[in-house]
Formats: C-alpha cells, structure tokens, sequence
C-alpha cells in the first residue's frame, strides 16, 4: 500500500496489530503486511510474497470498481490534498466491506489509489476524479444511491463537514444523477448517524 | 426501560456505544475481521470514543468476546447499555445508526442482528419514522 500521511500511519498499525491479533489465521498470512494488504485475503495477500506485477489499467479500464474506489477516495479528499486519519481509516473499511469491492486485491487497490493520485496531480479540486469515474459509472439499480450514501459517511467521518465537502456532495449528487428528496433523505441519516457526542 | 442505576454504577455513554455497536457485530456468534475493523475504526472517530486508547475499546471487545457463545451474556449487555445510553435523542438515533449499519457490515444483516436492531430501537425509544428512515438509507448503501 502506498505511504498514508505521517498522522494516519500509527493509528492504522495499531488496527493493523489489533486485527492480526485477533484473527490468527490471518495472522500467519498477512505477517508483516499492512493492514490494507491483509483485508483482501490470502490469496491476493500471498500474490504481494511472490512479487506480483502491478496490474496495467491500460488494459483492466475502468471498470464499476475502479469507479466506486475513485469516489469515496474523491469524497475523503475532497476538503484537503491528503486524507485525515479517520478517512483513511474509514477509506479502508468501507472498502474492506462494501459489496462492489470486498473483493478487490491488493494489488489492484494500489493500483487504482495511484491512478487517482495521478489524475489529480496540480490540481486543487477533486472534480476531474468525480467527472471520470461517474462518466464510467455502470447504470445499476441502486448503485449511484448506495456510493453516494458510502461518500456522505465518508465526508462526515471527521465529524465536520466543511464547505468544500458540503460543495462536493452537492456536485456528486447532480453527477450522479440524484433527485433532490432522495438526495437529502440520504444526507439527514448520515448527518444523525455522524451526531454521537459527549452526554447532554 | 429498566430504571437507569446509581450513577457510579453506570456505564460511560462512550461505553454504552461501543458495547451496541460490538455486541451487533457479535450477536450472530462471529466476529469477522471486517465487523472488528469497523468497530474499531467507528472507535476512532466517533466524537464521544475518539479520545479513548485502543487498549480501552480493546478491552471492551475482549470482554463480549469471550462471552459471545453466551447468548444470555450477550444480551445482558445490550440491556445494559441501553439503560445507560444517554437521553439525548439525537445521540439515541445515531448510535442506532451506526448499528443497522454494523449489522451490514459482513454483508449481509441475519435474523439475529434483526432481533437485537427491534430491541434497541424499542429500548432507545426511537420514533418508527426515524427508524424507517435509517433502516431504508443503510440497506440502500449497502446494497452495493
């Protein structure tokens, strides 16, 4: 997995020491990788001991995978260049179980990270990511309801939307195709989900 | 609901969260990596719990993990922290939230993680209209 930001990497190995702890199976097969590298299985986790290529997205295209991870990467980017600790972390959980990528390897994880990154090198908004992964997207019943309910989540994982965030829910929403009720019924469960605070 | 008990007797509403939000990830007897990771990382950024030390939630989920097979156990857990959840009911609907999504997070949401979403909706006394509202948004993101 691609370096995270200097703040997000030791909380992320110390999920990394809880989770191997307590699953030992994965614990003698993801020894020594990252928790992104150990929640795509053995399988993939074994192709990473061995060296496996990186695979080309040349000629894997964009698929409905390469779209979704390409949204919820712009929404937890969308108020910064780099990801906050708890996007990252949730980043990584939602892809752990989201699914339309549960299934993705590793390797194709970082593939796919570093293709977003490239594709937004200079510039300062994530639209390009947003504008090219929903002229991609696959016309599935449900699926531009469940990313952009995935991508609110994501945007309020740390607990504040600013206005940039709030700006690009809104852009996602007209992208997606959204009408407006269901636009802002997905935005009030978000919002009362992301409300847990101290006791009043 | 139970009346809630003396004060130093009670859970801390950082306590009361994370048990209800473990023990859905529990109750159907299996803690799959992707339900622990999502316990911990709600963990880390839910306002009430983010300034908690791993070790402390650590600890909480070590405790309903060795009581998982114990279906009693378990829901005497619940039962508790749903007495000493806080009244604010805009943290009653959140918390509850959180999970109906847990209960989606391996996938797929099973009877017994249906049973104790009744529960705690009916012990947190969240409205019908609000729990159909965050039942119908987490089924839609989790559809794909």
């Amino acid at each position: 997995m691609a370096a995270p930001p200097a703040a997000a990497a030791p909380q992320r190995d110390k999920f990394d020491a809880v989770i191997l702890d307590r699953h030992p199976r994965e614990r003698q097969c993801f020894r020594g990788l990252t928790l992104g590298d150990a929640m795509f299985g053995l399988k993939n986790a074994l192709a990473l001991f061995v060296g496996a290529p990186a695979p080309d997205l040349g000629l894997l295209g964009r698929g409905k995978e390469w779209c979704v991870l390409a949204l919820l990467y712009a929404a937890a980017r969308s108020d910064a260049d780099t990801l906050a600790p708890e996007e990252e972390v949730t980043l990584a959980a939602l892809a752990m179980r989201t699914p339309t990528l549960f299934k993705l390897s590793p390797e194709l994880y970082n593939t796919y990270l570093a293709d977003y990154r490239e594709l937004l090198r200079g510039r300062n908004s994530v639209s390009a990511l947003v504008e090219a992964a929903c002229a991609s997207l696959p016309r599935q019943d449900g699926l531009a309801e469940a990313i952009f309910a995935q991508c609110a989540d994501m945007v309020m994982a740390d607990r504040e939307v600013v206005s940039l965030e709030d700006e690009f829910l809104r852009d996602l929403a007209s992208e997606l195709r959204l009408s407006g009720s269901k636009t802002r019924e997905i935005m009030q469960v978000m919002r009362w989900k992301n409300e847990l605070r101290e006791a009043g | 609901m139970a009346p809630a008990r003396p004060a130093a007797q009670r859970w801390s509403p950082a306590r009361c969260q994370f048990t209800l939000i473990a023990v859905t990830a529990l109750i159907d007897r299996q803690l799959s990596a992707d339900e622990e990771f999502e316990a911990l990382a709600l963990g880390a950024r839910a306002l009430t719990m983010h300034e908690l030390s791993l070790e402390t939630t650590q600890g909480w989920m070590q405790e309903l993990i060795a009581i998982r097979t114990n279906q009693a156990a378990i829901w005497e857990h619940a039962r508790k922290a749903t007495r000493d959840f806080p009244s604010d009911p805009s943290m009653r609907r959140a918390i509850y939230a959180h999970c109906a999504d847990m209960a989606f997070a391996d996938r797929q949401e099973k009877k017994s993680e249906r049973r104790l979403l009744d529960f705690i909706a009916k012990d947190l006394r969240l409205s019908r209209a609000d729990r159909q509202k965050i039942d119908a948004v987490m089924a839609l993101k989790n559809r794909h």
